[in-house]
């Protein structure tokens, strides 16, 4: 059967001819250069993983709630999805001086060693418990929440999605109220939920 | 949600200063690691304002943190889907390495992992949103029902080795849990059609809206056809087929601490069936040439949150399937399962459950008996708990469980699982496993009473089950590694072994008074499996991604009643030695998007037969998929889609029943989506 042995071969080289011509499409697109109008956009966890640091950074704590200059930054994580995982990225990076920690919140008692709590979507059926639980922080604890309505819920920071891009919403009664101080750029950016004066 | 955490270990809350260990697969990767790679800015070095401009994209920009799973799992996500062009789910499942897929007739379709690929594939167990569509009538998933809309697809979670300890015996040689998104995810409208050369009048149309705050609901319907195929000699073969389903997901997350699920369907088709007489299945076994199923199923979750970190979830399903070709199949499934589980930063977590599982079911056949008795009613219970421990300050994760399972026919199975991850560095994981697993004894192996008479020269025939059938067994150790190269390649490679006991043979014995060929059911074959499987993802720069799949196998099978025989021999040819595929994504200017993906399947050398049907081979082949999307605008979005490329048509599997050999063809399908 040697005719359809040859057949065979060819048969396959043609294949390998169709599969280099594919990468070799993708290598010309790629070398076409890069499409200026996606340059910008971004997976949705990372920036909203990117958003949160951006927050904190632009927010003051009392000095003494920080505590000492050699001490972590906790953010503390409730729930795990893609943003939680984004959020690992932040790990050891700098913020007020001080290295970022990323650590689960599993015990209540823990809370007091959060300076910050990301709370993800998947714990929205939680959202009383947690409300409660930062209301017993005797130190002020920056609590920001993939959840929309959490600002209004007495959270303080929530990310909302709107027109396919990312938004936060402040509440700002609450944040002034465990004494930390948002910077009047970051207020500017923000969908205001309620203000000082509510 | 529920399915992936019970695998994932908490992630890593430290790090660990780089001690670049380059294991394994460091050489084979050098030269693509040397490569240019593209530089990225982090993004949480912007702005705020540059954020809060950034479109959101579904698309992953650069390499996925490596997965803190003690087990080879592998995510499909829905863009992963979307992209595919697949329009059946069963298809979808090849996107993920070490998946063995082939098409069958009319939509039926033999999906396994790790070898004994089948049209009844017996050893992959498969849930959807916590539903088992796992059969226990054959030991198998009736493909062609699982009609499901893609659409409302969140990712499927593709675990390769026994994953029984979770979740329940049959997980031999891997588990696949579907996710469709929560209803809360899919307020508004969407719908879609698409039409191809194969693929004829696709619809679908689905609609969320909001309930009070903290709920949601979707309804959707969806009717599809495919356009026959191909039969060995090339002429119509007579399996095209269409059906229709519609169905509801509502999601409420009470603030309180209760999330509840509530999800109910029903669907319908008219089958077209490929039908090949053969000795054990003669022509009047067909009841007509049209087959039909209708189907529904209504399940129920209620998760309570008790503490921060430990939630109790109760689960709740009945599941009713009835298939018509050759015989009439109907199945009935109620199921109860209990789930605690408990987070702690110190330990890990624990979680330990109760199942409980009543099926019925009735075969029936006008002419014939194929079973005794016709119908059952049976339950089966299991009892599970798995503990994880962190050690090194969460570096070293053990994984220690078991579930012990009371099977329908009175078989006790004990399913352990012992894991250990480490973390070598920021960049690198290393996994060991040991665990066991066992495939129940399916009602195809303990009830048949089939009787045949023989025509002329062709003997009778008797099949029996065998009423002391019991679980099959399987042993397996799996190694892994995981390494991310320069921030922008990660490598993903397994190594496993698994050893087989009291798998399911047939014994032949003829007799000449009658002239009868006497075939009975057994526990009669060990065997040994090895393999290695490699996935490597390369963010090449931001809007370009290349990804690569291997799987490598050997099965050795030892029949114990009739070594040598044609059983070891189609076990051990029925599935492909190597598979390989390579695919590149690519996100272009102005909302365009162009995906390419070659399949590499190694031949089949003696699939699954008749003893008394002719051989066949199955040629290796190259399956060529090319998607071109372009997002109009943000309610309207087209894709061309060419799949099966490479040839016209071609044969990926012979199947073991009577059903017909047919050659799937080559499609380029059109298709619309429209947000609303």
């Amino acid at each position: 059967m040697p005719v359809l042995r040859t057949s065979a071969i060819g048969r396959r080289a043609a294949r390998a001819v169709g599969v280099a011509l594919v990468a070799a499409l993708g290598l010309a697109l790629e070398l076409a250069g890069p499409p200026a109008t996606h340059a910008n956009d971004a997976a949705e966890p990372d920036i909203k993983a990117a958003m949160v640091f951006n927050i904190a950074r632009f927010t003051q704590w009392p000095a003494a709630a920080l505590g000492p200059a050699d001490q972590p930054f906790t953010l503390c994580v409730l729930g795990r999805d893609e943003v939680t995982v984004a959020l690992q990225a932040l790990e050891d990076k700098p913020l007020h001086g001080r290295p970022i920690r990323v650590t689960p919140l599993v015990r209540e008692g823990a809370i007091g060693d959060c300076r910050m709590l990301f709370v993800s979507r998947s714990e929205t059926f939680r959202l009383n418990q947690i409300v409660s639980l930062l209301a017993t922080s005797n130190r002020p604890v920056l609590s920001i929440a993939d959840i929309p309505g959490f600002a209004l819920k007495s959270g303080m920071v929530n990310l909302v999605k709107v027109d396919e891009k990312m938004r936060f919403e402040i509440n700002q009664k609450e944040v002034e109220a465990r004494g930390l101080t948002m910077s009047a750029r970051l207020l500017q950016l923000a969908l205001i939920v309620r203000t000082r004066n509510e | 949600m529920r399915q992936i955490r019970r695998m994932n270990t908490p992630r890593s809350t430290h790090t660990i200063r780089p001690g670049r260990t380059l294991p394994v697969l460091a050489t084979a990767l050098t030269l693509l690691a040397a490569a240019p790679v593209h530089a990225q800015k982090e993004l949480s070095d912007a702005s705020l304002e540059e954020l809060m401009q950034m479109p959101v994209t579904s698309v992953a920009k650069k390499a996925q943190p490596l997965s803190d799973a003690a087990a080879a799992i592998h995510v499909i996500t829905a863009e992963d889907i979307r992209r595919s062009g697949a329009t059946r789910v069963a298809e979808a499942l090849a996107l993920a390495p070490g998946v063995e897929f082939a098409q069958l007739a009319g939509g039926i379709s033999a999906v396994s992992i790790r070898g004994f690929n089948a049209q009844f594939s017996t050893k992959l167990l498969v849930l959807v949103d916590g539903r088992s569509i796992y059969s226990q009538l054959y030991s198998n998933v009736f493909w062609d029902l699982q009609n499901m809309m893609l659409e409302d697809i969140d990712r499927i979670e593709v675990i390769r080795g026994p994953g029984s300890t979770l979740w329940g015996a049959n997980a031999v040689n891997g588990v696949i849990n579907i996710i469709t998104r929560s209803a809360r995810d899919t307020i508004g409208g969407l719908a879609t059609i698409a039409q191809g050369f194969e693929e004829r009048g696709h619809a679908n149309v689905r609609y969320g809206w909001r309930m009070g705050d903290y709920g949601a609901m979707r309804v959707f319907a969806k009717t599809e056809g495919y356009d026959q195929a191909l039969t060995a000699n090339g002429r119509p073969a007579g399996d095209g087929y269409r059906s229709q389903r519609f169905g509801l997901r509502g999601d409420w997350e009470l603030p309180q601490g209760d999330r509840i699920t509530v999800l109910a369907e029903a669907s319908h088709g008219d089958l077209g069936i490929a039908f090949q007489p053969t000795p054990l299945v003669p022509p009047s076994a067909l009841l007509s040439p049209n087959g039909s199923f209708h189907g529904a199923f209504v399940l129920g979750r209620w998760q309570r949150a008790l503490s921060l970190s430990s939630e109790l979830s109760l689960q709740a399903y009945h599941d009713r399937a009835v298939r018509s070709d050759y015989n009439r199949i109907e199945e009935q499934v109620t199921d109860f399962e209990l789930q605690h589980r408990t987070r702690n930063a110190e330990r890990g977590d624990f979680v330990w459950g109760l199942h409980w599982r009543q099926r019925a079911d009735l075969l029936q056949h006008p002419n014939t008996v194929l079973m005794d008795p016709e119908g059952v009613r049976q339950s089966m219970a299991g009892l599970y708990a798995q503990q994880e421990q962190r050690w090194l300050d969460g570096r070293l994760v053990t994984t220690v469980g078991a579930r012990l399972e009371h099977g329908y026919w009175g078989t006790l199975d004990l399913q352990p699982n012992l894991r250990v991850l480490a973390h070598l560095g920021p960049d690198t994981r290393v996994w060991a496993a040991v665990s066991g697993a066992a495939r129940s004894p399916a009602r195809a192996d303990v009830s048949p009473r089939i009787d045949l008479p023989g025509s002329g020269l062709l003997p009778g025939i008797s099949v029996r089950g065998d009423p002391e059938f019991q679980s099959e067994r399987v042993t397996t150790l799996e190694l892994g590694v995981r390494h991310l190269f320069a921030k922008a390649i990660a490598v993903d490679a397994t190594l496993y072994a698994n050893r087989y006991r009291k798998l399911l043979t047939r014994r032949t014995q003829l007799t000449f008074a009658p002239f009868l060929a006497n075939v009975t059911m057994l526990n009669g074959m060990e065997g040994d499996a090895h393999g290695a499987e490699v996935s490597a993802t390369w963010a090449v720069t931001p809007h370009w991604r290349l990804n690569g799949h291997l799987a490598v196998q050997r099965l050795s099978m030892h029949d114990l009643i009739d070594p040598g025989s044609d059983f070891e021999r189609s076990v051990e040819g029925a599935s492909p030695r190597t598979q390989l595929s390579v695919a590149s994504r690519h996100e272009l200017a102005e909302g365009w998007s162009f995906d390419a993906r070659a399949r590499y399947v190694g031949a089949l050398t003696r699939p699954y037969n008749d003893a008394l049907a002719p051989e066949r081979r199955v040629p290796s082949y190259v399956d060529l998929t090319m998607y071109l999307g372009w997002r109009v605008n943000r309610q309207l979005e087209l894709a061309l889609i060419g799949r099966r490329l490479a040839a016209s048509s071609r044969l990926e599997f012979v199947p073991e029943s009577g059903l017909g050999v047919t050659r799937p063809q080559r499609s380029v399908m059109l298709r619309g989506t429209v947000k609303f």
